[in-house]
Formats: C-alpha cells, sequence, structure tokens
C-alpha cells in the first residue's frame, strides 16, 4: 500500500502549486490508478477539500520548525512520533471558585447518603419504622395488603402475570422484567444497574423557566452558592428549546438550602422562579 | 482539553522549561537524558546525550541557541540547543542542583550541594559565545543550604531558595548577600518570576506557596494545600497561579490514591482562592511551567511524564462577576 500512498502525496503536491488565492475553499480532483488486490490496474478519483488556513509566525520559531531532529529522536518521521507523543484523555477544567469544604463533603458523602436513605424507611405492610422483610405481621397481613392490591387494580395484576410475582421474595424474575419495574419508565431494561443513584446529592428542582434557558445559565445562576454536582436542563426533544424545568445537584445540603431561599421566587426572564427540594424518584407505583 | 502525554523519560521529571518564544519545551529528568520538544503538537525534536548523572535542572537562553543543564553527576553542561552537541563542560566538586542563564546570556549561575563535605556553593560563570566559559566568583551559601536561584531583573541581584524554607538576595558583583526573609518552614522547591519580574512565586514542601515581591522580599500573597508543593508557576496573562504538588514520592505506596492529591491547581492570585483542578498524573506533580503566552501549560511528574495542556475557550472566558474583562 504504501507505493500508493506515495503517488497520491506527488499528485497532490503537484496540484497545489497550481491554483493560487482563486478561493479560500476548493474542491480538488485527484486522479490516480493504483493495482487492485486481483493485480488489475484500477483508476481511482478522489475528490477532496481543501481550506486556505494562513497563520503568522514569529520567523525564528518558523525557522526552527524546519531543524532535523537529533539524539535519541534522530530518524524520526516529521510529525510526533507515537511512541513518545501521545494525545491524552479529555480533561475538564471548570473554572469556579472551589469550595475549601468541598473535600471533606466528598469524604462525608457516604453518611449523607445514609441520613436520605433512612428518612423515608417505612414498612409496606404495617407502615412501621423496618423493612418490610422484617415485618412481624408479615404472614397475617401481607396476604391481605396483596388482595387490595388485586382488587385495586383487577385488570393488570391476574395472577399468573409476572410483573406480580417480582413483588413476592424467592421468585426468579427475568433481567428483562426486572430492569422495567426498578427503573419505572426512564430508561432501558438493566439501565438502574449502570446509574449512580440521583438520591445521593441534594438536588433542587427549579421550575418556571423560560423556553431560551441553558444549562450553562443555570450554572451561572447556581455556582455561586456551592459546587455544583450536576446541572440539568430538560429540554425538548425536536426544538431543542427548554421544557420549562431545570434540575441542579449540589454538593452540600446547605448550599441548597442557600439557593432556595435566595433564588425562590426571584425574577428571571419575566418570569418568577420556583425552587424546591426535588422529590426522590419513586421506585415503586 | 486533551493535553499531549510527551513520555521522552523513563524516570521522574525535575525540570521543564519554555524557550522565549514558546515553541520548544525542555525537560529533564533522573534519567540522563534531557528532551527538547515542539510545544504546539509535541513532537520530539531531540535528546541531549552524554550526563552520566540524574539531570535537576536546565535553562535555555533567550536566543534558543545555548542550554545549560546542571545534574548529579558533578556536572554543568551547555549544548548546542540545535543538534544536541555539547559545547562545554564544567566539573564541580559536588551534584549541581540548579541553574539559570543571566539576562543577555553572557552570565550564568549554578548552585552546588551540600553533600560529601562539600559547601553549597553559588558559581557565578562568565559564559561567552564563542568561548569556554570560565568561573568568576564562588560563593559559600551561608545558613541552610540553598536549592534553587534565579536572576533578578537586570542580573542586579540573584534570588536564592534555601532548604529551610528561606529566601535569599545575593548580589552578583559582590557575592555578598543583601536581604534575607523565612516566609516558608519547609524546603523551597520552587522560584519562578513573574514575566515582568517584579514578583515571584515559591513553592514549599510546608504545602504552602507564596508570593513574594521581588525587590523587597516582602510578602504579597499566599496559597494554601493541603499537600507538599513541589511547583508553582504564574500565568503570563491572567491573573492566576498554577501549582503542582502531591504526596512525596517515598510515601505514595502508603497512602491512599485519593488522598495523593496529584492534580494541578489553579490559584486566583489576588484572591487566593483555588479556581480549577486539572488531574492526570499517576504520582506527584514536580515541574509545571506557563507558555509564554499563557495559552498552554505544561506539568512534570514522577511517573515520567510531561503533560502539554493546550487550555480551553472556557478558561478564558472564566470570570470573576465584577472581574472586568
Amino acid at each position: 500500500m504504501a507505493p500508493v500512498v506515495d503517488a497520491n502525496r506527488k499528485t497532490w503536491a503537484d496540484e497545489e502549486e497550481a491554483p493560487e488565492g482563486a478561493g479560500q475553499d476548493e474542491i480538488i480532483e485527484v486522479v490516480f490508478t493504483r493495482k487492485n488486490e486481483a493485480g488489475k490496474t484500477v483508476k481511482v478519483t478522489q475528490k477532496m477539500k481543501r481550506t486556505l488556513v494562513k497563520t503568522v509566525t514569529n520567523h525564528v520559531v518558523a525557522e526552527r520548525k524546519k531543524w532535523t531532529k537529533f539524539g535519541d529522536a534522530k530518524g524520526d518521521r516529521p510529525g510526533p512520533n507515537q511512541s513518545t507523543t501521545v494525545v491524552g484523555e479529555k480533561m475538564d477544567l471548570k473554572m469556579g471558585p472551589i469550595d475549601v469544604n468541598v473535600d471533606n463533603a466528598e469524604n462525608e458523602g457516604g453518611d449523607k447518603k445514609l441520613n436520605l436513605t433512612k428518612a423515608p424507611l417505612k414498612c409496606r405492610i404495617c407502615k412501621g419504622a423496618h423493612f418490610t422483610a422484617r415485618c412481624p405481621y408479615k404472614d397475617s397481613m401481607g396476604a391481605d395488603s396483596e388482595s387490595e392490591m388485586s382488587t385495586k387494580k383487577p385488570e393488570v395484576a391476574p395472577p399468573s402475570e409476572p410483573e406480580g410475582a417480582a413483588g413476592r421474595p424467592g421468585k426468579y424474575v427475568p433481567p428483562s422484567l426486572r430492569g422495567d419495574r426498578a427503573a419505572g419508565s426512564s430508561g432501558p431494561a438493566g439501565e438502574s444497574m449502570m446509574m449512580r443513584p440521583r438520591d445521593e446529592y441534594p438536588t433542587l428542582r427549579v421550575s418556571n423557566l423560560t423556553e431560551d434557558a441553558t444549562e450553562e445559565d443555570m450554572s451561572q445562576l447556581f455556582k455561586r452558592f456551592g459546587r455544583l454536582q450536576r446541572c440539568f436542563v430538560a429540554k425538548d426533544r425536536e426544538t431543542g428549546l427548554c421544557k420549562g424545568f431545570a434540575f441542579i445537584s449540589f454538593y452540600s445540603h446547605e448550599d441548597a438550602q442557600k439557593a432556595i431561599d435566595k433564588v425562590n421566587g426571584y425574577g428571571y426572564d419575566n418570569l418568577i422562579l420556583k425552587v424546591e427540594f426535588a422529590e426522590p424518584r419513586k421506585d415503586k407505583p | 482539553m486533551r493535553p499531549l502525554l510527551l513520555h521522552g523519560h523513563e524516570r521522574a521529571l525535575t525540570k521543564i522549561k519554555y524557550n522565549r518564544e514558546g515553541d520548544l519545551l525542555f525537560s529533564c529528568s533522573k534519567d540522563h537524558r534531557p528532551n527538547v520538544w515542539y510545544s504546539h503538537n509535541g513532537e520530539r525534536l531531540g535528546t541531549y546525550n552524554g550526563h552520566v548523572g540524574a539531570v535537576w535542572s536546565c535553562d535555555v537562553d533567550e536566543l534558543s541557541t545555548r542550554l545549560l543543564t546542571g545534574a548529579a553527576d558533578n556536572t554543568l553542561k551547555i549544548w548546542s540547543v540545535h543538534g544536541g552537541k555539547c559545547l562545554h563542560t564544567i566539573q564541580t566538586s559536588s551534584a549541581v542542583r540548579s541553574v539559570g542563564w543571566a539576562m543577555g546570556s553572557e552570565r550564568a549561575l549554578m548552585v552546588t550541594d551540600q553533600t560529601m563535605g562539600q559547601n553549597s556553593l553559588l558559581h557565578f560563570l562568565e559564559t561567552p559565545e564563542d568561548d569556554a566559559p570560565s568561573t568568576l566568583r564562588k560563593v559559600v551559601v551561608s545558613g541552610s543550604k540553598a536549592t534553587i536561584a534565579v536572576w533578578g531583573d537586570l542580573n542586579r541581584y540573584v534570588l536564592v531558595g534555601h532548604d529551610d524554607g528561606s529566601i535569599s538576595k545575593y548580589d552578583p558583583e559582590t557575592g555578598t548577600q543583601i536581604v534575607t526573609t523565612r516566609p516558608h518552614t519547609g524546603t523551597i522547591q520552587d522560584l519562578q518570576l513573574s514575566p515582568d519580574k517584579t514578583m515571584f512565586i515559591t513553592a514549599s514542601k510546608d504545602t504552602s506557596s507564596q508570593l513574594l515581591d521581588a525587590e523587597t522580599l516582602r510578602p504579597l500573597k499566599r496559597f494554601q494545600t493541603n499537600r507538599p508543593v513541589n511547583a508553582a508557576a504564574i500565568s503570563p496573562i491572567r491573573n492566576h497561579i498554577v501549582l503542582g504538588g502531591g504526596q512525596e514520592a517515598m510515601s505514595v505506596t502508603t497512602t491512599a490514591v485519593k488522598s495523593g492529591q496529584f492534580e494541578t491547581r489553579f490559584f486566583h492570585s489576588v484572591f487566593e482562592e483555588e479556581i480549577g483542578r486539572v488531574k492526570g498524573h499517576f504520582g506527584p506533580v514536580n515541574t509545571v511551567a506557563f507558555h509564554p503566552s499563557g495559552k498552554s501549560y505544561a506539568s512534570g511528574g514522577e511517573d515520567g511524564y510531561v503533560r502539554v495542556h493546550h487550555l480551553d475557550e472556557s478558561y478564558f472566558s472564566f470570570r470573576y462577576e465584577f472581574e472586568e474583562e
């Protein structure tokens, strides 16, 4: 293949000198012949777009670009050598005041998570403050509540349907059905495994936004209260315009509370913003 | 921002330096071969082979024709930047810790280590362009040993950083100490002047970095971190400071990855407030340097990599609300 590339380069280089300053963008047609796998000569036509980019460089710098390589790099081809120069992964540099407490807050993240999960602990059978599985009335009342459910929605829960079975312990439910229940209607099956629990950080729901609101606007508005973990503006799928609400996650609860105090009822683009803590996502219907 | 990873060294980086125009980047490490790179695309231009010890420091002159390197093999070498030929070698009696060209490149300076019964010395050299260098003066550093030395504005003075955290100013003509202060309690690891040479930044093992006035050595600003600071640089265009550091290499294996904190940190130089972090190195950052245009910076780490970061638009558009355009 190497000679083919060379032939290509040559024609390109020859072309380069011919047209001068005709236009900024131009389409060049390159025609060359090469041998295909069967050994036959084929004519190849390539079209390429050429854009003229002008840069102004210091004279000595331009001079130095022509230097030959030396030392261990002697004999390297022009351009970066793959063995010494690699383009790294994308790095984010988010500029903004970094709260010194963030380091501590991140370490304490585990405790906070505990507190959040502790709050809504409630037995589904007797409404007591323990796990449903530990309920002392599990055997006596469990059947009742189930019959209650089936009377509520008789058309959805015929006894043979696997969805009803998922509630009962010990029975295998294929992940395809499980995922549907766990993640609600938000994503495909099994996705909930990949996602970090969203309730991990204190999240605000901002509503009554204008259509023009962007994530940048929101982060501009809220980052003064503390470091943001996430900033999400719900957008219309077709138009890409804001649907009128956004979710802002902070690292610390205090910052979130501060933001509510300050921004709730604040006039933004002719509208009065409504800011409140987002309700945790409901797992069960 | 996608950094360029330059892997030309097999051991920890000790110093990186841009030339005056910023098109070349010089790096030296504990392996014995300093490298030179094109800074815009990370292409390696060449290496300077000849040292037989860890290279502690390097400096390139203003015309980018001669390179100074100082190494643990008790030599200072002057190289031709293009071609990598060693022009001159000066033998000393202990390791060379720091080297620097004076403005105009007719004088140079090196710091030798206090080892093997030798005193820590400041050597002032005369380095004519077409002749062998000669030693003008050797000055015994009083007090704690010197770790780094740089020439001040118009070669009127030399700023010296010491092992005990003090900074002193020497007169290069007489070799006498003019003034000394002790802003830090740990070793001065790095000392870099601002482009206008009116102030300089220090990096110290006592986990802080300070901005000092170059004339009076008066502390102006202090940047506190929670790990040793190995390197500090001043942005030529913004009121920003970039600090590199991290857990000391010897204690890395005994601490958790998260507490290693090998990020490069950006501070606002007026408000002393941290404004950004860049991750990437797998070990402490030993040296940082800003491109003279201020549009990119490079860091060299204990992991043997140099990372060249061409800063994004978001970096330049960032401003405090009350800051003017």
